[in-house]
């Protein structure tokens, strides 16, 4: 399952390590040369400043990189021998997102916690992401990709919530941002001392379990004959993984992707064997961070101590990941078994139509709430009187429809890619379009100073439209296989995040500003816009419809579809451009973090619709009733303050959606 | 057969016209240059050792894959150059796993094979639902319409996905290894199936198969691999011999008389 093309090299790993080795002693030999004189003075009783820094400061930030990429190599390599999965590692799978939650929740509330100890809330927070992730796949049987989208679901939730926090209560957070970012910046040996003790405490049940995990690589069934545990081990390898990176961001930060790359590259380089690999692994991942952290030290100078090396990792390893992308030829198999439990409705007892009108009624009533119901001044809940309506209503209806046909778009867009890849875990929040889209207004606002809304719109679309476009070009090897696409979705939602966090960590007050336009919270439409947003999202409900007869036949899996006539790759080309389309008109509304997207499928295949064209109507008809309640709520409900609708979004329908697995997992 | 050359049923007869076919994976060749003539309304039986081609050599006909030489054709025309949907009406194709967890009814998948005929757009007219009740009542599955197909057994999930291929109204049946995850009573049952499919509706099948003793049962012809090389292409009764036989596996057979198999069975020494 983990099979890595590129044809190992001979020698195995030795010359990479070798060469890396050699970069990072020139490197270091051009940042510390100069100052190494420094050392050999005798203690002088004299204050000197710079060989204080070089002592203090210059040399603990580089044995902690060392610490933390090793940590953070190692940690990559288990998750990457236990789950049988190449994409796996902290960052892929949550853990290190929630850490940074977990921190940034407790800062801010229970800053008592932190006292007792930093590792055991980055500990909580990892534990708590990284078990929801598996809840979240054990369905798909752990599948490589639906892991990872179970993954990056956690991650862009808790990435959610912590802009959330971050805008309510900013003043608290922002060295909480330096920090999240992965900085490596020390002000002495404590904390590098206190990693290593920790990561020492590791070092024993990590050697004890290598052997065992090595039997992994016949495949599960005949590690368990050779009398293995398999789940025990898994587990105790998964736990030593988030002891590992949760110990790691507890001391700096989330550092990205030198989890993921280092066994990754250990493998390209010929590592055999999980012994060889782990060991690789680990000192491929010192070596990365410390030849980022020498890189970031060199060309940043002397503001390095706010240039949070985390974020630039992220920054070099999101293409490196884009780049890695083809030469990974993991089964990714969606595993069909998408759901063995035949407990499913078998359907057929009532006619297709019905969850429809059920849907639109729902959707109707909730309009009608979101136009009618308000609060008064005094807080109280009332009915809009009629004689305000003339005066209320056009302040409320272009928002209620803008809401609306953003749900539908996005409701109709997760339908459609979920049948695309026949998996359910994937959603256009994924994709990377609403990244895309993010990215782009991103730079609207620090490039063009204050710009109007309609041009960040503008911005927004042509960033999705971008993004498709790469997206497209970067699968058309794999002949537009829609696991690639949400591979490198995963991959620019990753680089948005690190340029954020650049961004955030800079202090700049414009970073506000997109955070709350990412929570949806500058949420405001104009008649003519809401207007033409619904009209778009019917052109693309009947566009959708279209193309329904092949959305019919990919439920019979790839090869069946194709021998019964369906044009693949012309195929997945339209579906993706609508899903994209629709994505890109609905980001620019609500913010692109709703998760619409992914909830309302699943609500619609709980329903009991099985047939494409209903499906369609009935998610789209979902999402739009989420968003509406969602913006009604976000209106309402901490009156006389406005929360962000995105936010309010994904807040109700977490838990429905955690609900919604769990009865289907019965 | 001649009478009737216009019809595009009769330019599919003639068949796979494979010259020098030749498919490799990075440099590594699975099938050595092929030249065979395939068709025919009768049973092809495909057989060879674990790792002999025959499953890429019928992904290569079911066009799943391309050759990476040679010439293919199909009815005279070749291969890559028929549109997606023609090719399907001509030819069906069983993978060997098909998907699992569709969800659909019994009933929806059949109906499913009639894509080739409506098309994206098209409408799914009477003509369609009667062809595909018949496909159900030929295969047998017509009592199991409403069933969700995840729920059926083996056995009955493969009857249903026949009855997709027969729905498809194709003339040329491709199946990999149909049988393989089935209990002997359900390999006879569908083997069977598939062999009144044939006979009875003038369709040719190319069907991959792990036992010799089935495909002396149940095939017309049998065409065997070995180390990605043709080494045999024999009626049933010619390849049931010890000679044959060892050239393909490389192992003494003894072929004995048995009333249900009119080649005989083997059993190895």
């Amino acid at each position: 399952m983990t099979a890595i093309t590129a044809s190992p090299r001979q020698g195995g790993p030795a010359p990479l390590l070798l060469g890396m080795t050699l970069l990072a002693l020139a490197l270091g030999a051009v940042l510390l040369g100069p100052k190494l004189p420094l050392l050999s003075q005798p203690h002088a009783s004299s204050y000197d400043p710079d060989r204080m820094v070089l002592i203090y400061s210059t040399l603990p930030r580089l044995a902690m990189a060392v610490l933390c990429g090793a940590a953070l190599g190692a940690s990559g390599a288990l998750l990457q021998q236990a789950l049988r999965n190449p994409l796996a590692s902290p960052t892929t799978l949550g853990i290190d997102a929630g850490a940074r939650l977990a921190l940034g929740v407790a800062t801010l509330f229970y800053p008592v916690l932190l006292g007792w100890g930093r590792d055991i809330v980055a500990l909580g927070g990892s534990a708590i992401a990284a078990a929801l992730v598996f809840a979240l796949s054990r369905r798909q049987d752990f599948s490589p990709v639906s892991l990872i989208l179970s993954g990056l679901l956690v991650t862009l939730y808790c990435g959610a919530l912590a802009a959330a926090l971050t805008l309510v209560e900013s003043r608290y957070l922002a060295s909480l941002f330096v920090w999240g970012s992965g900085s490596l910046s020390q002000q002495g040996w404590q904390p590098s001392a206190d990693l290593a003790l920790r990561l020492a405490v590791v070092v024993l049940p990590v050697t004890l379990l290598v052997r065992p995990l090595g039997l992994l690589d016949l495949g599960e069934d005949a590690a368990r004959s050779l009398g293995l545990n398999v789940s025990a081990l898994r587990i105790g390898a998964l736990a030593l993984a988030v002891l590992l990176a949760a110990f790691t961001t507890s001391a700096v930060g989330v550092i990205g992707f030198i989890g993921l790359v280092a066994p990754i590259l250990a493998r390209l380089a010929g590592a055999r064997g999980f012994s060889t690999s782990l060991g690789a692994a680990t000192a491929i991942g010192a070596l990365l961070l410390l030849l980022a952290d020498l890189a970031v030290q060199l060309a940043a100078g002397a503001s390095a101590d706010f240039l949070p090396t985390g974020a630039v990792t992220a920054l070099v390893g999101s293409p490196v990941l884009l780049w890695l992308l083809p030469r990974l030829t993991t089964r990714l198999r969606k595993d069909a078994a998408a759901d063995p439990a035949p407990s499913r409705r078998s359907g057929g007892r009532h006619s297709p139509a019905t969850p429809i009108v059920v849907l639109g009624v729902l959707l109707l009533a909730l309009a009608a709430c979101a136009l009618l119901i308000e609060r008064a001044p005094d807080g109280s809940w009332r009915l809009l009187a009629a004689a305000d309506m003339a005066d209320i209503l056009p302040y409320r209806w272009p928002r209620m429809l803008a809401a609306a046909a953003a749900g539908l778009l996005l409701g109709s867009a997760g339908f459609l890619l979920q049948r695309l890849t026949g998996n359910e875990m994937a959603s256009p929040e994924i994709l990377g379009v609403s990244a895309g889209a993010t990215f782009a207004m991103a730079i609207a606002f620090f490039v063009g100073g204050l710009p109007s809304p309609a041009a960040l719109t503008g911005a927004a679309a042509a960033g999705a439209v971008l993004v498709l476009g790469l997206i497209l070009l970067l699968s058309r090897r794999s002949g537009f296989q829609p696991e690639r696409m949400l591979l490198a979705g995963i991959a620019l939602s990753a680089l948005l995040d690190a340029v954020i966090g650049v961004l955030s960590a800079a202090g700049d007050p414009r970073a506000f500003q997109l955070l709350s336009w990412l929570t949806g919270a500058g949420f405001s439409a104009e008649p003519v816009s809401a207007l033409a947003s619904l009209i778009l999202a019917g052109t693309a409900l009947v566009l959708g419809l279209c193309l329904m007869r092949w959305l019919d036949l990919f439920q019979l899996g790839q090869t069946a579809a194709q021998a019964l006539g369906v044009p693949l790759g012309l195929a997945r080309v339209l579906l993706l451009a609508l899903v994209a389309a629709g994505t890109a008109i609905a980001t620019p509304l609500v913010g692109p973090l709703t998760f619409a997207g992914f909830i309302a499928p699943h609500l619609v295949r709980l329903l009991g619709v099985r047939r494409s064209g209903a499906g369609l109507f009935a998610s789209g008809f979902a999402g739009a009733a989420l968003l509406v309640a969602a913006d009604w709520l976000a209106r309402t409900i901490a009156f006389p303050f406005q929360l962000p609708t995105g936010l309010v979004a994904s807040l109700i329908g977490a838990p429905i959606l955690l609900w919604l697995l769990q009865r289907r997992a019965a | 057969m001649s009478p009737r050359t216009i019809a595009p049923a009769a330019t599919a007869d003639r068949g796979f016209v494979l010259d020098n076919v030749r498919f490799e994976v990075d440099g590594t060749p699975i099938l050595h240059p092929l030249s065979a003539a395939i068709g025919g309304g009768q049973v092809l039986g495909l057989v060879g050792p674990n790792g002999s081609g025959k499953s890429t050599l019928l992904r290569l006909l079911a066009r799943q894959t391309s050759p990476s030489g040679g010439n293919l054709s199909f009815g005279g025309r070749a291969l890559a150059d028929w549109g997606a949907r023609d090719l399907a009406r001509q030819i069906a194709y069983l993978p060997q796993h098909p998907q699992t967890g569709i969800g659909l009814s019994a009933r929806e998948v059949v109906a499913l094979g009639r894509y080739p005929w409506h098309g994206p757009f098209g409408r799914f007219t009477p003509d369609d639902a009667a062809r595909t009740t018949e496909a159900m009542v030929v295969t047998g599955t017509g009592q199991l319409a409403e069933r969700n197909i995840d729920t059926l057994s083996g056995g009955e999930r493969q009857r249903v996905w026949l009855a997709m291929l027969v729905a498809q109204d194709a003339r040329c049946l491709l199946l990999d290894e149909p049988t393989s995850a089935l209990d002997v009573a359900h390999q006879l049952e569908v083997l069977s199936l598939v062999r009144r499919l044939a006979h009875e509706g003038g369709r040719s099948v190319v069907i991959v198969l792990h036992d010799v003793n089935m495909a002396s049962r149940f095939c017309d012809r049998v065409l065997a691999l070995r180390g990605g090389r043709l080494v045999a292409s024999e009626d049933v009764h010619r390849f049931m011999t010890p000679e044959c036989l060892r050239a393909v596996y490389g192992l003494e057979m003894q072929i004995l008389p048995h009333s249900t198999h009119p080649a005989g069975v083997a059993v190895p020494i």
